[in-house]
């Protein structure tokens, strides 16, 4: 017969590892019990900043709907203080005969490239890594909302933006006040967003919809151009948090596409600088329909 | 200083440094009829992924490490790879009874449905451990395997717990080199166990369900153990593996609380010119990830075996089966035998004849109570039985295979499949209906002398379904030992959209030379899925040439 239990030593070279390793599997199992989950009652948003969730997605995207869904819900739950930007992008996004609907952009391509998005849906959260990543999972996207309200709010922004119905033209008017000094500078990006836009969506949950497409379904809170460029432009180089920072810009509507009275501006306040740094302030307001 | 000097030189001199090398690099075009724009490009037509790895060996130590190159990475795989770097090196010691790795390593208990990391390229998958892992024999027939560490997922560097640490202990027992009474029967017996943890921190999530907004409770340590017994007597062999996993909520099972269980049966004899083997699996709620997050290949903490065969021809492994980790249950038999020589079927060289058979299904999913429904996130999301069969056919598979030499310089394959493919389940397209198809393939290999020869494929897939028909066709010379050269065709004549019934063409040639290989092809790849062992990667159609140069030293 084997043996490998020879005097003391060996019991000991057996015993301490089988003693070690169930002790390490008690340790190990964290069974739970229902109830597993609980209703949250409405949060207190008093305070606490504004945070944009910028979600990917795409047309051909049949996971899409339900995490759009999920981010509306996030939106109300945080009684407007998330505020949401769908921007289309991947080849999800691409148009082809079934699915007409071109929304991609330019600027989404770009920062799905710079931020490793990969796939959709995913979403930045203030532009801010989470665990040394950019791209959120739409079940991670409410931990990284919680993450950036914790902050303090660092920005005041009042903006206001109008549509030319016979130039038409865009005009954005934005004001900011910083509420905390900041050790250099801040940049800022204008966005258009667009709701109500009809068309059909590739869907694979009962819950968010019909399947396996709805059509028709609503794109809301579409991203459509960065009135400033890519990455914006540099508001100031280093920040008085005793003076209003006043920024103007125009941009000339020729996408016939485009319902002026869906359109929404979407301003965010960027630190340290335009092209690199996290979100810092974000607001969203009604570009209004106005003839000369 | 002197002794020193002599055992650095010895270090040095004596020895062993072995390595590899591949490059994969293309040069994308655009191409008008299969809808390839310089946008779908995205300004990157040149994208290269390349692989050096080094070992070292002398005495007991080793040590190794891999550079990876993705700048950008090939069409298909991860954007996320982008970069250049060394995700894995390490250091090892071994003797006789201890075998220690520091760093990152590759490890397997038993056939992975609790532990298994591994690479591929082929897959564009990673999850190597980086920490440590402790093997110890103290004894003959008994192997101890402890690891402890984090997983490799892309670049993206372990930090602030973006991911699970995983702790994972398994015992091997070879009853018959353990027990002096077995050593000599013919009944050869091995046992094992392991017992596999993640750690996720993070006791709570918020997480929307409806229209309405919750807490979810979750556990930090989610522990997965298994067993498994594997029983050898005269050419027959049964093997086993069972695994428990506790409530593990996460993106896949789209946070449900119910413990999952797998189980795979595999029972097969063999002797000479024939050989029969029956495999079965059921699994329910099995994917286990270091981060609850993910839904990507990636972060896999176990591996789920698939029991349908693959194939290399390109018309059969054109719907390729996945495994479905959230449930399924399937079967798979298969016969072998060869004819023997100088009979009336064998004729003067033998036939072989294989008959394969597979089939996957759901499994039963009833609900918990009268007022959930299945699948519901924050509940246990559904009960089923042990090795219930739900009636959804996700892969069905039939294959006749016929194998023959004709003479001394001619052999050919020839192959009947009938494929039903649930491309909604498999692929995640709900709009799409099951697919039957039906295919046949010859391939001819002609031994013109001892240095040249040449091989032709034939092949044919009739489907009403999805894309429709398609006929393939391939000619290979090989110029023995350094050249070889092909052309090969695959054409969608069945497609029901006139403008898309495409040819996707290649042409390639090849140059061997000691353990160097230089590939050169230009053509069309279709798009599609590819799967090794039931884990798949979704391939984008492209267009242009490819170069691949491997080596190893």
């Amino acid at each position: 017969m084997f043996m490998i239990i020879k005097g003391d030593m060996k019991l000991f070279r057996i015993l301490l590892p089988v003693m070690l390793v169930c002790g390490w599997i008690f340790t190990s199992c964290d069974k739970l019990d229902p109830p597993y989950a609980a209703v949250k009652t409405q949060y207190d948003t008093t305070n606490k900043p504004y945070v944009l969730l910028e979600e990917y997605t795409g047309h051909k995207c049949n996971n899409c709907p339900l995490a759009t869904q999920k981010a509306r819900r996030l939106a109300d739950y945080y009684l407007g203080k998330v505020i949401v930007m769908e921007v289309h992008a991947t080849n999800l996004a691409d148009p082809d005969p079934k699915y007409t609907l071109d929304l991609r952009t330019p600027e989404g391509a770009q920062w799905c490239t710079d931020f490793g998005l990969g796939y959709v849906p995913r979403a930045l959260v203030n532009r801010t890594p989470v665990g040394g990543s950019y791209p959120v999972n739409s079940d991670q996207w409410a931990a990284a909302i919680e993450l950036q309200m914790l902050k303090a709010v660092k920005t005041g922004i009042s903006a206001r933006s109008t549509y030319n119905n016979d130039t038409k033209e865009i005009t954005a008017d934005v004001t900011v006040r910083f509420k905390r000094k900041l050790t250099s500078g801040a940049g800022i990006n204008l966005y258009i967003l667009e709701d109500s836009i009809v068309g059909l969506q590739s869907n694979k949950d009962t819950a968010a919809g019909t399947t396996p497409e709805i059509n028709p379904y609503s794109f809301n809170e579409t991203f459509r151009v960065s009135m400033n460029g890519t990455y914006g432009e540099q508001l100031t180089a280093s920040v008085d948090t005793t003076i209003n920072y006043s920024y103007k810009k125009t941009f000339m509507v020729t996408n016939a596409d485009w319902d002026p009275t869906q359109l929404w501006l979407v301003t965010t306040i960027t630190a340290p600088s335009a092209s690199s740094g996290e979100i810092i302030g974000v607001s969203k307001v009604k570009i209004s329909p106005v003839s000369r | 200083m002197f002794p020193c000097r002599l055992a650095a030189q010895d270090f040095l001199k004596n020895a062993q440094v072995t390595g590899s090398f591949q490059a994969d690099a293309a040069l994308y075009q655009t191409d008008a009829a299969m809808g390839i724009t310089s946008q779908s490009l995205n300004g990157q037509p040149i994208r290269i992924n390349g692989y050096t790895e080094v070992n070292y060996e002398y005495k007991s130590f080793y040590a190794g490490l891999r550079f990876e190159a993705y700048l950008p990475p090939l069409m298909g795989y991860d954007p996320q790879y982008q970069g250049a770097g060394v995700p894995y090196w390490y250091v090892k010691y071994k003797n006789d009874l201890l075998e220690i790795t520091a760093g990152n390593f590759y490890e397997q208990f038993a056939q992975g449905m609790t532990f298994r990391t591994y690479q591929d390229w082929t897959l564009g998958y990673d999850n190597s451990m980086r920490g440590l892992r402790v093997k110890f024999m103290p004894s003959k027939g008994i192997t101890l395997t402890g690891v402890y560490g984090f997983q490799r997922t892309f670049w993206i560097p372990y930090q602030n717990n973006n991911r699970g640490i995983v702790k994972g202990i398994d015992g091997d027992f070879n009853l018959n080199d353990i027990f002096n009474a077995l050593a000599n029967t013919k009944l050869k017996i091995t046992l094992g166990g392991s017992f596999v943890s993640d750690y996720q921190a993070g006791k709570t999530m918020i997480y929307p369900v409806g229209d309405k907004v919750y807490t979810f409770n979750l556990p930090e340590n989610v522990a997965c153990y298994g067993g498994r017994l594997n029983l050898n007597y005269a050419g027959v062999n049964f093997y086993s593996e069972y695994a428990h996993k506790i409530n593990d909520p996460s993106q896949m099972n789209v946070y449900i609380y119910k413990p999952g269980n797998s189980i795979l049966f595999d029972l097969s004899y063999s002797r000479k010119n024939f050989s029969v083997e029956v495999k079965s699996k059921w699994i329910d709620n099995f994917s286990y990830k270091s981060n609850r997050s993910y839904t990507i290949n990636g972060l896999d903490i176990n591996y789920l075996p698939a029991i349908n065969k693959e194939h290399t021809y390109a018309l059969a492994s054109m719907y390729p089966y996945a495994t479905q980790t959230t449930g399924e249950v399937g079967i798979a038999a298969g016969v072998m035998y060869t004819i023997p020589k100088n009979t009336k079927l064998g004729g003067k060289n033998g036939l072989t004849i294989a008959v394969d058979f597979s089939q996957v299904n759901s499994i039963k999913k009833t609900p918990v109570n009268d007022t959930t429904p299945i699948g519901q996130s924050g509940t246990l999301g559904y009960a089923t039985n042990f090795y219930s069969v739900g009636s959804e056919v996700y892969w069905q598979e039939t294959q006749v295979e016929i194998s023959k030499k004709f003479g001394k310089k001619v052999k050919g394959i020839f192959d009947y499949l009938y494929q039903t493919y649930n491309k909604a389940v498999v692929q995640g397209h709900p709009e799409d209906p099951l697919i039957y198809s039906q295919i046949g393939i010859a391939d001819v290999t002609f031994n013109v002398n001892k240095k040249l020869s040449l091989r032709w494929e034939l092949q044919g897939l009739w489907t009403k379904q999805d894309n429709g028909n398609w006929a393939a066709g391939l000619m290979e010379i090989t110029i023995s030992p350094k050249w070889f050269f092909s052309v090969s065709d695959q054409w969608n004549y069945g497609n029901s959209d006139a403008g898309k019934q495409l040819h996707y063409y290649n042409v390639a040639a090849g140059f061997v030379y000691n353990t160097s290989r230089i590939q050169l092809s230009y053509g069309r790849q279709r798009e599609g899925i590819i799967c090794v062992g039931g884990v798949c990667r979704y391939v984008p159609q492209s267009s242009g040439l490819t170069l691949t140069v491997t080596s190893s030293f």
